[in-house]
């Protein structure tokens, strides 16, 4: 009994340390040029929130009134 | 006969122990996991990434006038007074306001679109500069989470395929209470995943691969999309 248990034991820690191994230097250097290659120029148009929130909108209202102040002040009376 | 008997107990004490603290360990690895539908493959440290180690670096060097900024509207050029009034007026609300807002404040900004060949990652300030393209537009909210209290741990940028416009997307993706929240461009945070294949994923600690994941735990039921495959 106790030997099917250490053995099976024995075989949970070998393949948990298979799993947990880290990649090696090439397999890293591998997937890291994958991902240098991917070239991320989705085009999705930005869309309004609808879900509107009193407090987050008051704090972009004062975002954007601070932007636009100098554009304000330089405008022709 | 009794030594022998004792050894072997022993054995199997050792090799249980061994299990435990297998299992303990995978348990604090775990506790920050993006599953994603996959399994997120710690792949290295952010810093061997060269594209990405270069904005970090870029971004800790803009930092300083980022913070003059904060501390003094008058030293604010202008791409960086809307961020400033954001930060000081975000930096008391609930978690998941800080997400709202930092999500509408980067979605409000222009989209730049760059030549295929010259998809450079831009900084924040540069973003909020220039503008920029979809992988922009996940870094500006990471940043601007970051600068309102989220750990590295909590953030990721996500690179992905994106199933609707049959393209490699980025995102943003926030740990909140134990779910994932992706910031995309096109509306409000979002629960709902199945629009992405997650193929890697970035903060300023580490880097992992998701498709690594699925190499060892395919699912019959998930649509291998021919962009992803190529990965």
């Amino acid at each position: 009994m106790k030997r099917t248990i250490l053995a099976a034991a024995a075989m949970s820690l070998a393949s948990m340390a298979v799993a947990e191994q880290p990649a090696s230097q090439s397999d890293v250097e591998a997937r890291l040029d994958a991902l240098e290659r991917i070239n991320v120029t989705a085009y999705k148009a930005p869309q309004a929130d609808d879900t509107k929130d009193a407090t987050v909108e008051a704090i972009l209202q004062k975002a954007d009134q601070a932007e636009h102040a100098d554009t304000d002040a330089d405008a022709p009376q | 006969m009794a030594t022998r008997h004792s050894l072997h107990n022993n054995a199997v004490r050792v090799v249980l122990a061994g299990l435990v603290l297998l299992y303990v360990g995978d348990i604090g690895a775990s506790s920050r996991t993006y599953s994603f539908g996959t399994t997120d493959h710690y792949l290295t440290q952010a810093t061997d990434y060269p594209r990405w180690a270069a904005l970090v670096t870029r971004h800790a060097a803009q930092s300083v006038e980022i913070d003059a900024c904060i501390d003094d509207a008058t030293k604010c050029p202008k791409a960086l007074k809307g961020y400033r009034e954001v930060v000081l007026s975000g930096r008391d609300l609930s978690p998941a306001r800080k997400i709202k807002l930092a999500n509408r404040f980067i979605n409000s900004r222009r989209w730049n679109i760059e030549p295929r060949r010259d998809d450079d990652w831009r900084t924040l300030e540069d973003f909020l500069q220039f503008g920029g393209d979809c992988e922009d537009y996940a870094i500006a909210k990471y940043f601007v989470l970051r600068r309102l209290g989220f750990a590295i741990d909590d953030l990721r940028i996500a690179i992905t395929w994106d199933m609707r416009v049959q393209d490699y997307h980025a995102v943003t993706v926030v740990h909140l209470d134990d779910s994932v929240l992706v910031l995309d461009v096109d509306g409000p945070p979002r629960r709902q995943i199945t629009d992405y294949r997650f193929l890697f994923s970035i903060n300023e600690s580490g880097i992992w691969d998701h498709k690594a994941g699925k190499r060892q735990h395919t699912d019959s039921h998930d649509v291998i999309q021919q962009g992803a495959q190529q990965l």
